[in-house]
């Protein structure tokens, strides 16, 4: 239960919105060769503003966006709902991994549905890590 | 043992986007291994003269909503950001279904912990100086 030793929020601003557009996520140095045990997303009815000051996507857009988790090479967990990370709606659970080397570079974001969406917007994560398997 | 320390983090009027705010030493927090934080969703009177405004937590704002205005960064005793820009919102348990976030296992020095303010958190009500009220979910070392 109590495996998240460190976090990280990490950002990732949609510069388009069209629909079928994929995003990958800029370079997080902190998550290289970490172990992530957790991950949480938002939208604004969670966190208004990233801590750059980008808005966050808002709530009604949740559902046109998907996941994409790349460990080395390999999309190792493919099109997860960005609906099924908000803790918030998912009664308060934050979704578990098990030591998961993220290759945070490759990793990203695919808008199937840009109903709601604003360009410039962010989705807005945290993820929960450890230095070691666990 | 399982224990709950608060502090009431008082925000100053003329706090900023981008502006840190540090709390205070407490032994019984940074004495102990940090399990969880709660923050409450409801706006309680802490003393007579001193309130923790819920509204800081920028929710239900006349004029539109600005959620979590500030993020927490948890540090340890080497200083090391364990936890950078945490969302207060993750705390909320009455916003998550009742849920306590008890997840972390850390040992944090408190005072060099801090908020951090991604919009003005005061804007939408008179400028009464209030505070934020954060629950650390303890375990002690005996």
């Amino acid at each position: 239960m109590a495996r998240f030793l460190r976090s990280i929020s990490v950002e990732l601003k949609l510069t388009s919105i069209n629909n079928g557009t994929s995003f990958q996520f800029q370079d997080v140095p902190q998550l290289k060769g970490m172990f992530v045990q957790g991950i949480e997303a938002f939208t604004f009815a969670e966190v208004a503003k990233t801590p750059t000051q980008t808005p966050v996507i808002q709530d009604a857009a949740k559902n046109g966006i998907l996941v994409n988790l790349v460990e080395d090479n390999l999309v190792k967990y493919e099109n997860i709902p960005y609906f099924t990370l908000i803790a918030a709606d998912n009664a308060g659970l934050i979704r578990e991994f098990k030591n998961y080397k993220v290759n945070i570079n490759k990793s990203g974001v695919y808008i199937g549905d840009n109903t709601n969406l604003t360009i410039n917007e962010s989705v807005f994560f945290t993820f929960y890590y450890t230095e070691k398997a666990i | 043992m399982i224990i709950v320390q608060s502090q009431l983090l008082q925000i100053p009027t003329t706090a900023q986007p981008g502006e840190k705010i540090y709390f205070k030493q407490d032994p019984r927090i940074s004495g102990a291994i940090l399990k969880g934080i709660q923050i409450p969703d409801r706006t309680i009177d802490v003393s007579t003269n001193f309130r923790y405004y819920n509204q800081l937590l920028g929710f239900n704002l006349i004029g539109g909503t600005k959620a979590s205005p500030f993020f927490i960064t948890l540090v340890n005793y080497k200083g090391e950001e364990l936890h950078k820009n945490l969302v207060p919102h993750s705390f909320i348990s009455s916003r998550n279904k009742g849920k306590l976030f008890t997840h972390f296992n850390n040992n944090i020095d408190l005072k060099k912990c801090y908020i951090q303010f991604n919009q003005t958190p005061y804007s939408f009500f008179p400028a009464t100086q209030r505070g934020i009220l954060f629950n650390f979910i303890l375990k002690t070392l005996d």
